[in-house]
């Protein structure tokens, strides 16, 4: 049997040769049209005969992987327009920021946090000149703290004396700079370690 | 409290230079201090002698030796004080100090002639005085003299605070009381 087929695969690949060596393979294929061909093959029915799991544990994706040139795919890419297309609204509304959020360790992400270095960028002045202290000690508790720290009668009518002086100061003041022909905001407001230089008056904000 | 008062509450003054009016004001409580304080001292002495003595000696000092006493008083008095903390408890109290003309501390020797100087506004027939009226800077002889300054120190902003603390206070008191 052995004899037979290795005579038979002989002579088989004898008249292979003997044909090969004769017929010009590449004038054959040249008179094929493939896409004729290929038009005549169901594809779908081809694809659905292959077992591309199996197919796919023979690649070496790792490999495959290794060969392609990512930075030249991402180069190519018009992030711009991939965003465009994006609905970024849709995506966020799909984003459970709850279940997110209870997946962040709150803690970690502080602990890495440099407080020094971020609150030397933060400009705690402008913030605090952002504040409407009056509205603040009207209308918040810290009001009722501070009138029961400071509700004595002296500390009240220190206040409203001094707030006299200064109104009857002003009077004054402005009697004698009419009567001397002088301009009161050319004049020094205070000392230039005390008060600013340029002599601004500070503008009452009264309600 | 008025609303002129309410308004002026509202003007932070800390750092200018200090108005005449309440300059005079701390002057004349500093004045009434020093004498009265003198005074206090005098008789609480004199009674002190009366009781160890049983009544025997009676303690009547010369005119010369109660003005020099006096003098060096009422020069501690306002010197000590401006050297320290630039302001005494007159000035304390309408919220007022003395700097230098920088509107840096006065320093001791600063205070010293400045305690020293002060009476020449009197002799002057108040015109040293007077002339805190017409300088730009507020200053009197005995500033010039001592190259000082005298500013409002009190905290303006923080007495409208305390203003508004206290008028919400009283507003909400009633209905506080009503609940």
């Amino acid at each position: 049997m052995a004899n037979e087929t290795g005579s038979g695969g002989g002579l088989l690949g004898r008249v292979t040769s003997r044909v090969t060596g004769v017929i010009d393979l590449n004038e054959i294929l040249a008179g094929i049209d493939i896409n004729e061909l290929l038009a005549r093959i169901d594809l779908s029915a081809l694809i659905e005969r292959l077992d591309v799991n199996s197919v796919m544990e023979k690649v070496d994706v790792d490999a495959l992987i290794r060969r392609v040139d990512v930075d030249d795919i991402v180069a190519r890419v018009d992030v711009d327009a991939v965003v465009a297309r994006v609905d970024v609204d849709a995506v966020v509304a799909r984003v459970d920021i709850d279940a997110l959020m209870g997946r962040v360790d709150i803690d970690a992400v502080m602990e890495r946090v440099d407080i020094d270095a971020l609150m030397g960028r933060v400009d705690i002045n402008g913030i605090v000149e952002r504040v409407d202290v009056d509205s603040l000690v009207q209308n918040t508790e810290l009001g009722g703290i501070i009138a029961k720290s400071t509700s004595g009668v002296a500390s009240e009518a220190l206040d409203a004396g001094r707030a006299q002086g200064v109104g009857l100061d002003g009077f004054v003041e402005r009697w004698v700079n009419r009567f001397l022909r002088r301009d009161p905001a050319g004049l020094p407001v205070g000392p230039p370690l005390l008060a600013p230089t340029d002599p601004v008056t500070e503008q009452a904000t009264a309600p | 409290m008025n609303a002129p008062a309410d308004s002026q509450l509202a003007v932070s003054r800390q750092g200018h230079y200090a108005g005449p009016v309440t300059r005079l004001v701390a002057y004349a409580l500093d004045q009434g201090i020093v004498t009265g304080i003198f005074t206090l001292s005098l008789a609480l002495l004199g009674f002190a002698v009366d009781l160890v003595t049983g009544g025997e000696v009676s303690l009547s000092l010369p005119a010369a030796v109660l003005t020099v006493a006096y003098a060096l008083w009422w020069l501690a008095y306002y010197a000590y004080p401006w050297a320290v903390s630039g302001k005494t408890l007159g000035m304390a109290i309408v919220g007022i100090r003395v700097v230098s003309e920088d509107g840096d501390d006065l320093g001791p020797k600063a205070a010293i002639l400045r305690a020293i100087t002060l009476p020449l506004g009197f002799l002057t027939l108040g015109l040293g005085f007077l002339w805190a009226l017409v300088d730009v800077r507020r200053r009197a002889l005995h500033d010039r003299l001592a190259h000082s300054a005298v500013v409002y120190d009190w905290d303006a902003r923080a007495a409208r605070l305390r203003f508004l603390a206290r008028r919400t206070a009283e507003r909400s008191g009633p209905a506080d009381h009503a609940a």
